[in-house]
């Protein structure tokens, strides 16, 4: 039978996930210290929430990251199923591989060299047809939207991989056209999968800051960048609290997706007699 | 004008997969309301041949026509076909009536109409009840039955059953069979099945097509295919069976290990394999009076319950298999000499094997 | 198996062509683009390089100029090699520290396994600038770690710990840690019980059982995970700016001050070229391993 981690081996996970978390707690925990200096303890105080609510640079750019995000997001899951579809359902075509490698490349280029020749295309673009005339949000969402979709594409075709096809062929046997059986069948049954895809992009798109560094322009900061600058000169207590607010945001959503993981696996438990019959 | 004799007629059908012929030159017609089974081996094509049916596989070259329409080139949304998927295909996110009401609404029936037959499917399966669960809240059992409701909504001119009893056990297996068989009886829709089971096949099926390698062998009732097989394939595969090989006289009568032992069809003169099935060989525990019977010694019994499987030693054959009745007969024990015959109609002289 | 075929070819080659012409010129096009201004000259200009085609004498204005200045400049040898060896060895100290959490993980109870895993990933949903950031305020001369050791007279005097090669190791085993436990978790679930138990039925002692079954069993796993901390490290560009010193040498960093502080196009480019280069085999063995991941075997 499955054996138990040994005290040992236990030990060392306690360690590895203490390393883990510590640095987050100590961010959470200096975002309540009234003083400036990090780690002089000068009392519980949210005053760093309230300059934080109130600078405007912040503000604007988390909203023009926000924007972003969900646009960039939005779009990346559209291209990222219809390739992970190429790639996984409509069996052999011409290029097959070379899409199945320029989806997964974007995967493992360095951000500096994803960043740098996006902004090159962008100059040569705008120099020989005039578009894009300035760089800003649109630039950046088009960045976004490149990267995030090889992302999103590994979600997607890791569920279409195991999609049973004769859901697909029932539907059409059951008179659905192939465009019907796809969005009453198969959108649905992977739907899953599309919402997590979404939710990589929008945190990859959010998080940002090599990329939309290279492509962004004047008036469309997004707030890493912002982030980064102040940052790049020592440690500031106003992103310590936007670090805990995050950091609180990610928790909640973590507990979220533990408590549906873990209704779903209640709710299937007592058919798993009749899961043997099915695929 | 359709050349077409049956309710569904095939007619030279053919399917190729890389060159190597997955179902080849199948000719058959299949009458309205009869149920029929597909029954081979896998990977004889039986499968491939039911999906050509439903369109879910293309056709290399013949036809196919339904009550009268040409069914080639149609995609499988725009024939009267259903088809029971082998593992029921059940769609997971919708709910047992809307799985019954997804065919209808392609159909663009709605409303109290689609209501009205979605209740009248569940109650011809006895599913009413569980009519708002999920697939995965239910038994195996009850998973076919909605697959069965969801095929039969849309009132197909012709059902397709693919292995429909594959996914359940043994037990369960049997009980459905007959359900099944009541409800396609009830209804007298045009049915064909696919199974590699022929006990299934033979208590579900009007007819039966044996497949080999892509071909249709033979068609009949299952009485004709399980007492008159053709072929050697055909006699294996329907059940245990004797094949004895010898040289058939003018008499219809065939010389095995020195005896002259009644035979049916066989051409006088030539070498023919005859088959016998075990529990259609008579056991004498003293020479019969006609001397021409097989003298052998019992070399090993089988007891299973209701009958018991005799192996018979005979000099110069391979070892005979005999069913005898469990408690009516007493089993002679192993060593005893026995004599073995058998009436003309139960020695089938089979076709040589292409 | 393929059913006859849909009734709407063109829709056949809309999934098909939207994502292939969208990432053919937004992914594919721009690399020849920095292929191509690596090959140009720089210039006082806006954008800071000769045009792409010549108007005067020579039709294609190309000069390898810029990688005979990269091989010939010891700032750039040093970077890429500092690159590779800072990468190379928090590559290792991840393996070395992802491997037991991986293990205890894969041998826990299933509902721990939800657990832990959830545990593992929830700091990469959050920001990565957050959290090397987050080492910042632990490192620095007045950090978490000086104070509490100056102040139970450890030491007397601050360790200067930030702004160092040491703080960028720390920063990339930190951020990258998840991306190496998660595909070792993945092979180690993998491998049945019994198999250990047979094993060591079979006479094998514990350490007999770890190298001869389970490392061999657990070489994908350990592979991906490799790869995929080890690629990104060698580009990195957040970590050594914010964590390491003015004598920290990657190529990440280094691209971006040609690239922001220098005006050098071409020459940023040229570094671009190199690293794609160096890169190469690694995306094509993650390219494969991901190729089968999707069932595009089949």
């Amino acid at each position: 039978m499955i054996r138990g981690p040994s005290p040992a081996l236990r030990a060392a996970m306690v360690a590895v996930l203490v390393f883990l978390y510590a640095p987050m707690l100590l961010l959470v925990i200096y975002s309540f210290n009234d003083s400036r200096l990090v780690t002089v303890w000068a009392g519980f105080s949210t005053r760093w929430y309230g300059e934080l609510f109130r600078d405007q640079q912040m503000m604007s750019a988390l909203w023009v990251s926000l924007r972003v995000a969900v646009m960039a997001a939005s779009a990346a899951v559209v291209l990222g199923t219809l390739a992970a579809i190429a790639l996984t359902r409509l069996g052999a075509f011409r290029g097959r591989s070379v899409l199945g490698m320029l989806v997964t490349a974007p995967l493992l280029i360095p951000e500096v060299i994803t960043g740098l020749s996006l902004l090159l295309l962008f100059v040569a673009m705008g120099q020989l047809v005039g578009w894009p005339a300035e760089r800003g949000m649109l630039t950046v969402w088009i960045a976004h939207v490149t990267f995030a979709t090889a992302f999103v594409t590994v979600v997607v075709a890791a569920r279409l991989a195991q999609f049973d096809r004769a859901l697909y062929e029932a539907a059409l046997d059951l008179g659905a056209t192939p465009f019907k059986a796809f969005t009453q069948v198969v959108l649905p049954v992977i739907a899953p999968a599309l919402v997590a895809g979404w939710l990589l992009a929008f945190t990859l798109s959010l998080d940002d800051l090599v990329i939309a560094s290279f492509t962004s322009g004047p008036g469309a900061t997004t707030l890493p960048m912002v982030v980064f600058s102040s940052v790049r000169l020592g440690v500031s207590p106003k992103v310590n609290a936007l670090a805990t607010l995050l950091i609180a945001f990610v928790l909640l959503a973590a507990l979220v997706s533990w408590w549906l993981l873990r209704r779903r696996s209640v709710a299937s438990a007592p058919s798993s007699a009749g899961d043997m019959s099915r695929r | 004008m359709s050349p077409a004799q049956g309710f569904l007629s095939l007619r030279a059908l053919e399917r190729r997969f890389a060159g190597v012929a997955a179902v080849a030159a199948v000719d058959l017609d299949i009458h309205r309301s009869e149920v029929f089974a597909l029954l081979g081996p896998s990977g004889c094509g039986k499968s491939t041949l039911l999906r050509m049916l439903a369109g879910l596989e293309g056709v290399d070259a013949g036809s196919i026509w339904l009550d009268g329409e040409l069914l080639d080139g149609r995609p499988a949304h725009a024939r009267p076909v259903n088809m029971m998927f082998q593992a029921y295909a059940l769609f997971p996110h919708l709910s047992v009536a809307e799985n019954v009401a997804f065919g209808l609404r392609q159909m663009g029936m709605k409303g109290a109409r689609a209501r009205s037959r979605v209740q009248e499917m569940l109650e011809l399966v006895r599913m009413s009840e569980h009519a708002a669960r999920r697939p995965h809240q239910l038994s195996g059992g009850q998973q076919q039955r909605v697959a069965l409701a969801r095929s039969l909504a849309r009132a197909p001119k012709l059902l397709l059953l693919d292995e429909p009893m594959a996914a359940l056990d043994r037990q369960l297996r049997v009980q459905m069979q007959r359900e099944l068989r009541e409800i396609l009886r009830a209804i007298e829709i045009t049915c064909v099945l696919v199974t590699h089971d022929r006990d299934e096949a033979m208590t579900m099926a009007d007819r039966i097509g044996l497949m080999q390698r892509g071909r249709l062998v033979q068609v009949g009732t299952p009485e004709e295919v399980y007492d008159r097989p053709r072929t050697r394939f055909a006699a294996e595969f329907l059940g245990q069976v004797n094949l004895l090989q010898g040289v058939a006289d003018a008499a219809e009568r065939i010389c095995v290990a020195g005896r002259l032992l009644p035979t049916r069809g066989a051409a006088a003169g030539t070498l023919t394999t005859i088959a016998v099935r075990p529990e259609d060989i008579d056991l004498h525990l003293s020479s019969p009076t006609h001397g021409q019977a097989l003298e052998g010694t019992v070399s090993g019994v089988d007891y299973m319950g209701a009958h018991r499987v005799l192996e018979v030693a005979v000099a110069g054959l391979a070892p005979l298999a005999v069913i005898i009745g469990g408690s009516a007969q007493k089993s002679p024990p192993v060593g005893t000499r026995v004599w073995l015959d058998w009436c003309a109609e139960d020695a089938v002289a089979l076709d040589p094997e292409a | 198996m393929t059913g006859p075929r849909a009734r709407w070819p063109w829709g056949r080659w809309l999934v098909i062509g939207i994502p292939a012409v969208w990432l053919t010129l937004f992914f594919l096009l721009p690399f020849g683009i920095v292929l191509k201004i690596s090959l140009s000259e720089a210039a006082v200009a806006i954008p800071p390089f000769q045009p792409w085609f010549g108007m005067e004498d020579r039709w294609l204005n190309a000069t390898l100029a810029n990688f005979r200045f990269l091989l010939t400049d010891n700032l750039y040898v040093a970077a890429y090699l500092s690159s590779l060896k800072i990468a190379a060895i928090s590559t290792v100290v991840c393996l070395l520290l992802g491997f037991p959490l991986a293990l205890g993980i894969a041998r826990a109870s299933p509902q721990w396994q939800a657990v832990l895993l959830l545990l593992v990933i929830v700091p990469s949903w959050t920001s990565f600038l957050i959290r090397v950031y987050a080492w910042m305020g632990i490192l620095g001369n007045t950090g978490v770690i000086n104070t509490l050791m100056l102040g139970l007279g450890l030491i007397d005097r601050p360790l200067v710990m930030l702004r160092t090669d040491f703080a960028v190791y720390v920063g990339i085993v930190y951020a990258y840690l998840p991306f190496m436990v998660l595909p070792l978790y993945a092979t180690l679930v993998r491998i049945e019980p019994a198999l250990l138990e047979a094993a060591a039925d079979l006479g094998a002692g514990p350490a007999t059982v770890f190298l001869r079954i389970v490392l061999p069993l657990a070489a994908g796993g350990i592979l991906a995970g490799c790869m995929l901390v080890f690629v990104p490290a060698l580009g990195e560009f957040v970590i050594p700016e914010l964590l390491g010193g003015a004598d920290t040498l990657m190529i990440g960093k280094v691209l971006w001050q040609e690239f922001f502080n220098n005006r050098a196009w071409p020459l940023a480019s040229a570094v671009a070229v190199v690293l794609l280069a160096l890169l190469l085999a690694p995306l094509w063995l993650f390219h494969h391993q991901q190729a089968r991941s999707m069932g595009m075997g089949r």
